[in-house]
């Protein structure tokens, strides 16, 4: 495991949103918004890579097969 | 002791017709091997197609279900495919093409373990570049049906003995532009075109057909009857490796088309958004374990095709899950069979459904935006039917996507509620 450092502001704004909730502490909670938020983006760079790299290729493609006008 | 459930073998051809098969009565002997084949099979004189187009048609024969369900408004897969349902039997699993519109791209490599679409997703992008230049260079359009049978056969050293496998091939060969590699390129046309010359006359015929001459329509069919004797006998090579290598014997083979082409007979060429027999009819072979022969003329389905495999894998039949019904069954002379294309540029608002009997058809279109329905062709008779099947059909399609929006609001009340945003 590895500390991180948060302001003490936001440490406080957490304590009051967990006790709505589940999560029985402030690093609980941080580590579960990181976590959701960092595999959001991840899977939406993955979507663009993956279609990015591919889009002009399927293009060409399908142009060559008569589906798409010069 | 236990036996493995048997190997399953589905080959595909793009825009393949039925009625230029020489079993099917061509003229021509385009398909001896085909011919050949149906004298160990059940040959389906009238098998039809559930739409017109690879992106319709491909995911009901991967999923048996009607294309309305199948894949979604940007024809993503997006229903469970019997890639999916065999892996999760234990089926080790792969496909080989080189169709873009049934790639990654578009989710169709789910299920399977091994899938080559011959693009170059996930690739460093300067060598997918590279490659691409490459393509235009050769007029390289797809990937050719000796180069599938190359992939799939090597797949296959791969898979060990004790395991069962499903083997999903599907061939571009006789999709336009129509260019027959070496002998097959004169074996019916009396000339020979550059390869550029062939696409341009391919992409003149589906932009201005009415400027096809009856001498460049001829061409046009005689390199098309070239690509299938081409392709006929690249099937017959590949079954002739499984042969040898005792691997078709005791397997499910099929064998079939995603849709027909046309050559201008209703005013059009290549396979638009319509649902005409010249586009809809395929070939259809049901090899089962050990073999049988049978010419069968009852109506089917390419939606049969699932049901068929699940059948043969001893899945539970589930008859009000599926839209079709085993191959291997029996087969009813009165069966209704429905097809259905989405319209697309200024027809986007239309869908297209036709059905057919052993011995009538009728077609209509449906306006998506007034819920319209208007019968353009066909038996006066058969209209009701088709009435009652797009209503059905119009009730699941629009239940699908209220279930499929519950499940999304499911997700994120799920989500909100771990942040604590609900109490």
């Amino acid at each position: 495991m590895t500390e991180l450092t948060v302001s003490d502001e936001l440490v406080e704004r957490i304590e009051d949103r967990i006790q709505q909730t589940d999560f029985e502490s402030v690093d609980a909670y941080a580590e579960f918004v990181l976590s959701e938020v960092v595999t959001r983006v991840e899977r939406e760079h993955e979507e663009t890579g993956k279609m990015g790299a591919s889009a002009e290729e399927v293009q060409s493609r399908l142009q060559s097969l008569g589906y798409l006008e010069e | 002791m236990t036996t493995s459930p048997p190997n399953v073998i589905l080959l595909s051809a793009d825009a393949l017709r039925a009625d230029h098969l020489s079993c099917y009565d061509y003229h021509r002997e385009t398909t001896p091997v085909l011919d050949a084949l149906a004298t160990e099979s059940y040959r389906f004189e009238n098998a039809y197609s559930a739409s017109s187009h690879t992106r319709e048609a491909v995911p009901a024969l991967l999923t048996g279900a009607y294309p309305d369900v199948a894949v979604n408004q940007s024809y993503h897969l997006a229903t469970e495919s019997v890639a999916t349902t065999l892996a999760e039997c234990g089926y080790v699993t792969a496909g080989f093409h080189s169709n873009p519109f049934v790639s990654r791209a578009y989710g169709f490599d789910q299920g399977f373990t091994h899938f080559d679409d011959d693009l170059h997703l996930g690739q460093h992008k300067l060598i997918a570049l590279a490659q691409r230049a490459l393509d235009k260079l050769r007029n390289r359009h797809y990937a050719r049906a000796e180069e599938i049978n190359e992939r799939s056969l090597e797949w296959l050293d791969s898979v060990a003995d004790e395991d069962s496998f499903f083997l999903w091939n599907h061939y571009m060969d006789t999709h336009g532009p129509y260019e027959p590699p070496g002998e097959y390129a004169t074996l019916y046309a009396d000339r020979t075109l550059s390869g550029r010359d062939a696409q341009a006359l391919y992409q003149r015929a589906i932009d201005e057909p009415e400027s096809i001459t009856e001498d460049e329509q001829q061409l046009l069919l005689d390199l098309y009857d070239g690509e299938i004797r081409y392709n006929d006998a690249q099937i017959g090579t590949f079954l002739e490796v499984l042969r040898e290598r005792d691997l078709l014997e005791d397997s499910l083979l099929i064998v079939t088309a995603d849709h027909g082409d046309a050559f201008g007979e209703q005013g059009y060429y290549e396979h638009p958004r319509y649902l005409h027999s010249e586009i809809t009819h395929v070939p259809l072979f049901v090899r089962p374990p050990g073999g049988d022969s049978e010419t069968i003329n009852a109506p089917v389905s390419t939606l049969d095709i699932v049901p068929t495999i699940e059948a043969t894998v001893g899945l539970e039949d589930d008859a009000n899950k599926r839209d079709g019904a085993s191959l291997l069954g029996e087969h009813d002379p009165e069966r209704h069979v429905f097809a259905q294309a989405r319209g697309e540029d200024e027809a986007s608002h239309l869908r297209r459904y036709a059905v057919r009997t052993d011995d009538g058809l009728c077609f209509c279109e449906r306006n998506r935006e007034t819920g319209e329905v208007t019968f353009t062709e066909g038996d006066r008779s058969l209209r009701s039917v088709v009435e009652r099947h797009i209503e059905e059909r119009v009730r699941i399609e629009q239940g699908d996507e209220s279930a499929a929006d519950d499940e999304v609001n499911d997700e994120i009340e799920r989500r909100l509620s771990a942040l604590g945003y609900t109490e």
